[in-house]
């Protein structure tokens, strides 16, 4: 569809006006709201991904995409609501308590949501127990958690410890990431993930939805 | 008696190449195009610098004896370090903190709420360098003061350590800034010794010859870290006297 191909070009641009034009164009001639997610938006930021992959562009225009994304996606989101379409999988994020760091987990929202994920951000300096609340209330199937001082990293294994706890009725996975964060520190607290940036982060959560892993709670 | 210090924003606004270097985008290259696809965003970011930036600095000379204990703080540092033996050989020691304020920050934040990704990244970036340079503008307005009260003829070699590197714990903001009282500038440390607004440091400034602070980079904590600033500090020490 020529339409949706000319969205996921003007995406990758970082034509956050022509995207909305052209995505209520597309509403306007009755394309189906998936399809225009489908095809247009999600199809323009995985190309932008691979391009950002290969080092061929850089963050500042991933995230100029992304803008391009959410120009789509506020014209969308009520269609789909509408239609009960579902999301590739829901993600509660956020710094963990103590910490008010947020760019980087900022970064992994926003590359999160798009790729086609339901984002629930819960912001900075995160209690665990909001972390838990939030996910067995929205059903979210992933935590994912920020952490950039080595004092405020322990409150990931709160968390992770408290879904032990509250045995939620549906699987919650664990993704963790930050500056003094490691892949051994993940192991060693029980995470389900680790994320040394936000590209990674959106393949790492892909994979533990889709293939599973050690589970927490449920 | 911690003398402050404000200076204008049009005085601290990084240049465009640390900034894009910052992001780690590749900027030494013959070609400009990377630049050039970017300027516009480093433009916009200055502008709203210049605009709600708010640049200030607290300075306090301190004793050896006062600094022990400072530096000593909730006993968790790392040993061996590089300060424990760089800091009883200096000439002069000064605490100092500084930050750009919190309106930046919430024009950050603002930026980032209202999807405008790429903008409040590269303020962001703008940010983290400019505070720096703040940094850098109290090293050198230190090194003058000296001059000034004739306890040097001219602008002496200057290091700065803060607490969260080279072994110095995080927790070492505390006594810091018990000594130094940085609320006077809006600074506030919460329970986790994160400063408030975040582009915020603090640390000492140790004023000695150029040897004293040569320390090779191989402490346990050096394989983890990720800044490798003291290199470059080393290299520059008062090189903010010479801009």
């Amino acid at each position: 569809m020529e339409l949706l191909h000319t969205i996921a070009q003007q995406l990758e641009q970082g034509d956050d006006e022509q995207v909305a034009a052209l995505t209520r164009q597309a509403i306007e001639e009755g394309l189906p709201a998936k399809q225009i997610l489908d095809d247009g938006l999600i199809a323009g930021m995985a190309i932008v991904g691979n391009l950002f992959k290969k080092h061929q562009i850089f963050l500042p225009e991933v995230l100029l995409a992304a803008k391009a994304m959410c120009a789509g996606m506020e014209l969308l989101k009520p269609l789909l609501i509408r239609d009960a379409i579902p999301t590739l999988g829901k993600v509660v994020i956020g710094t963990v308590q103590g910490d008010i760091h947020d760019i980087g987990k900022n970064l992994v929202a926003i590359m999160l949501k798009g790729a086609g994920f339901d984002i629930i951000d819960l912001g900075k300096d995160v209690p665990p127990q909001r972390f838990v609340d939030t996910a067995v209330r929205e059903q979210a199937q992933v935590i994912a958690m920020s952490a950039l001082l080595t004092t405020t990293m322990p409150v990931m294994k709160q968390v992770i410890d408290l879904i032990q706890i509250t045995q939620p009725p549906k699987p919650i996975r664990t993704i963790v990431g930050g500056a003094p964060v490691s892949p051994e520190f993940a192991r060693e607290i029980g995470a389900d993930a680790y994320g040394y940036d936000a590209a990674h982060a959106v393949d790492v959560v892909k994979s533990i939805i889709a293939k599973g892993s050690p589970l927490r709670g449920g | 008696m911690p003398e402050s210090v404000y200076l204008p924003p049009d005085d601290i606004v990084p240049d465009e190449s640390s900034v894009l270097k910052a992001q780690k985008l590749p900027v030494d290259t013959t070609e400009d195009s990377v630049r050039q696809r970017f300027h516009w965003l480093y433009t916009s970011a200055c502008a709203q610098f210049v605009r709600y930036a708010r640049p200030r600095g607290l300075i306090a000379g301190i004793t050896h004896e006062s600094f022990s204990q400072v530096f000593n703080g909730e006993g968790l540092n790392e040993t061996p370090n590089p300060l424990s033996d760089i800091f009883p050989k200096a000439e002069q020691i000064a605490l100092f903190a500084v930050t750009l304020g919190q309106e930046v920050s919430i024009a950050i934040t603002d930026l980032f709420n209202s999807n405008d990704f790429a903008l409040g990244y590269m303020l962001d970036a703008v940010c983290s360098e400019a505070a720096e340079r703040t940094a850098d503008a109290i090293q050198n307005y230190y090194a003058h003061v000296l001059v000034r009260t004739k306890a040097y003829n001219y602008p002496p070699h200057i290091v700065r350590y803060s607490p969260g590197f080279c072994g110095w714990h995080i927790s070492g903001q505390k006594k810091i800034f018990e000594y130094l009282l940085p609320q006077e500038i809006g600074i506030t440390l919460n329970q986790n010794y994160l400063m408030q607004p975040l582009k915020s440091i603090s640390g000492v400034l140790v004023v000695g010859k150029p040897e004293i602070h040569q320390f090779a980079a191989a402490y346990p904590f050096c394989a983890t870290c990720t800044h490798r600033s003291c290199r470059e500090r080393m290299r520059v020490g008062w090189a903010s006297a010479h801009r």
